[in-house]
């Protein structure tokens, strides 16, 4: 096992994966930006070093940087978390060229999967089913439309080289196409420096299901199915296992169509194929070379830690676990917390922190990058913390999940929370009925009136304020019992036109 | 009303609106119905289905499960937004970020002549970009932010001078 492991991430994930290589007797070494000096994810390494500037590029995006980093520290071993350069195929080419074990994929099978068109190939050759498509770059426009009534609309366009569901154009009739066409080229060369794009069947109220698959030199593991059908723009929101959609057989297909994909592209370590789930059938989505945000609820069923396994694999040792000795108890389900507003169409809301409190409790755990005081830079990734939660089985588990939405405070920004706890008050959520696009199709961020109970005592103590009297007289109010009578409308506008600017601003007790 | 409020050290604008049996309390884009009793030396606030009997004391809310510190910090009165209300044609108006973050992109110049609803800056914060447009029709004075530049919430980018009407 080597001894000196560099966290080449920020947030929630760095702390995550250093809990793990802490407790396996590794030193950790993180990196952070010129934003992140005052980061939590700091706290959790032995050891620090600042990688550039607050911008991604500079810093946790800059190769060059990262490698001298490693260097200065002496680090064996890096583990790059997800996103950032995780899944680039050129970084972990440079680790292995500069001595340093890659916690993840070999890069050739890193670069198949980042492929989407070479991914796809390669499943289908495989027997993998995939979804109706070309398995070429599109060079027109006229190709596009050719192809398209082909398959028959609605089709999507994605990139070649996209990933996180940018680039993807969804066209349901011919005349939409040449725009989407040019839109989603300029989007993919724009993010990816490719503007490659091809083409599929668009599935309507499709559900995706992913299968968590761990690979030594020698065996392979597939774990029970993720659904993760609750998105916005193809992100995800909500994910939980297992799928309230599949069945002990189509399980065992899932499973087995996942590892046998992994194996024959030469994959290593830990990696996710993705499925579209419609009709009862499936077909192959993409593989995400990586470990993935949702991993957290794979380990509440099975118990395995797969950042652990991660490692071992890295190093040689091979996994811990074979398919046989899997077992699985109950149900598990993930809410992201974003620094966003859901109330203004999820508007960023990056900020300082100035209250938080997690939930706690048996079957509950929070990964989470932040803490009272935390500020959270507007150059990152939204994500703040990981909600999870267990249960014996789905309604107690959304039970569980309902009560822990409730005791998590986080003040000073905006966070998603109040979505989460409307989307799973749907009774489509509550009976298990789930599609990547319901909460668009059920407009559940439209109707979102409140912000939770933390904004609902700031709007009580604002009634009582100006109920008794105190907001009209300014910014100062002297300390006295409001007069407990003659009290009306008219009285309180009364007051409000004597009151107003009467006192300046700066003036506070 | 127009306020802003500190609680515990979080800032808040917010506004009350007085209707018959209560107030509306709007906090940025959310809306909050809440009925008030004033009681002895106490305020009774009905809000959603829970009824908070609160207390000030000194500039401390105190709440039957907790005690939050409370200060006052700006008071606006009454009064439509400010972009529409005193600025009518020819004059100027300060366009703000919406959100802290980069600006990617400047797309109009001083001089430039704009539309309602234009984009005049890019803004891009945690990986989402977030388009300002120009609240009327005039012509851009001055652009206060260039690319590259981090900006706060609520900071001004730009100014507009309001298009007069034309023959009319």
């Amino acid at each position: 096992m080597f001894r000196r492991l560099l966290i080449t991430n920020r947030g929630e994930i760095a702390i995550r994966v250093a809990r793990t290589a802490r407790e396996m007797g590794i030193r950790t070494i993180g990196v952070y930006s010129e934003a992140d000096r005052s980061a939590l994810h700091r706290n959790a390494m032995d050891e620090t070093l600042l990688i550039g500037g607050a911008l991604p590029s500079d810093s946790y995006l800059n190769i060059e940087h990262v490698l001298e980093a490693a260097r200065v520290a002496r680090a064996d071993a890096i583990h790059p978390g997800y996103g950032f350069l995780s899944e680039n195929p050129s970084f972990a080419t440079r680790c292995a060229e500069a001595g340093l074990l890659f916690v993840g994929p070999p890069p050739h099978a890193m670069a198949l999967s980042g492929d989407k068109i070479a991914a796809r190939k390669s499943m289908a050759d495989e027997g993998v089913p995939v979804t109706r498509g070309v398995d070429r770059p599109l060079r027109s426009v006229d190709e596009a439309r050719t192809v398209a009534s082909e398959i028959g609309y609605p089709v999507i366009f994605k990139a070649t080289a996209g990933g996180g569901g940018i680039g993807m154009s969804r066209v349901d009739r011919p005349s939409e196409l040449p725009a989407a066409f040019e839109s989603a080229r300029s989007v993919a060369l724009g993010n990816f420096g490719n503007p490659d794009l091809f083409l599929e069947k668009y599935l309507r109220r499709a559900r995706h299901v992913e299968v968590q698959v761990l690979l030594d030199s020698r065996d392979a593991v597939g774990f029970v199915e993720r659904e993760c059908s609750v998105q916005r723009r193809h992100q995800k929101l909500v994910e939980e296992t297992p799928s309230p959609a599949v069945d002990r057989s189509l399980r065992s297909r899932l499973i087995d169509t996942a590892v046998r994909g992994l194996r024959a592209i030469g994959y290593l370590n830990a990696g996710t194929v993705e499925f579209l789930l419609h009709d009862g059938r499936f077909t192959f989505n993409e593989v995400n070379a990586r470990l993935q945000v949702e991993h957290p609820i794979t380990e509440m069923v099975t118990g395995v830690d797969l950042v652990r396994q991660q490692i071992r694999i890295a190093a040689g040792d091979g996994l811990e676990i074979s398919q046989s000795d899997l077992t699985r108890h109950g149900h598990a389900m993930e809410c992201r917390v974003n620094a966003e507003d859901p109330l203004r169409n999820f508007l960023p809301s990056p900020g300082r922190i100035v209250g938080y409190r997690e939930p706690t409790g048996p079957g509950v755990r929070v990964d989470s990058g932040v803490a009272a005081g935390s500020f959270v830079p507007p150059y990152y990734d939204p994500l703040v913390a990981k909600l999870v939660v267990h249960a014996r089985n789905r309604r107690k588990a959304i039970e569980h999940m309902q009560s822990s939405i409730d005791a998590f405070e986080i003040r000073g920004v905006h966070t998603n929370l109040p979505f989460h706890r409307a989307l799973l008050r749907r009774p489509e959520f509550a009976q298990g009925n789930l599609w990547t696009t319901m909460v668009a199709d059920l407009r559940i961020a439209d109707r979102l009136r409140s912000r939770g109970p933390w904004e609902e005592r700031i709007a009580a103590i604002a009634a009582a304020l100006f109920a008794s009297g105190r907001a009209a007289r300014g910014p100062t109010f002297p300390l006295e019992r409001p007069s407990a009578t003659r009290w009306s409308l008219a009285g309180r506008r009364e007051r409000l036109v004597g009151g107003g600017h009467a006192v300046s601003p700066r003036r506070r007790w | 009303m127009r306020f802003r409020l500190d609680v515990d050290g979080e800032q808040r604008d917010i506004e009350v609106q007085p209707m018959a049996g209560g107030f509306i309390i709007r906090i940025d884009g959310a809306a909050y119905r809440a009925r008030t009793r004033l009681a002895k030396d106490a305020v009774d606030v009905r809000i959603g289905a829970k009824t908070l009997r609160l207390r000030f004391q000194g500039d401390e809310a105190i709440l039957d499960d907790g005690i939050h510190r409370v200060r006052l910090v700006e008071v606006t009165g009454e009064g439509p937004d400010v972009i529409e209300s005193p600025a009518g044609p020819g004059a100027v108006v300060e366009v703000r970020s919406s959100m802290p973050g980069r600006v990617v992109r400047v797309a109009v110049a001083p001089g430039s002549p704009v539309r309602r609803g234009e984009t005049l800056v890019v803004l891009e914060a945690m990986k989402m970009q977030n388009e300002i447009p120009a609240p009327a029709d005039g012509v851009v004075r001055q652009v206060v932010v260039a690319e590259g530049e981090t900006v706060t919430a609520d900071r001004v980018v730009a100014l507009i001078e309001l298009r007069r009407p034309s023959a009319s």
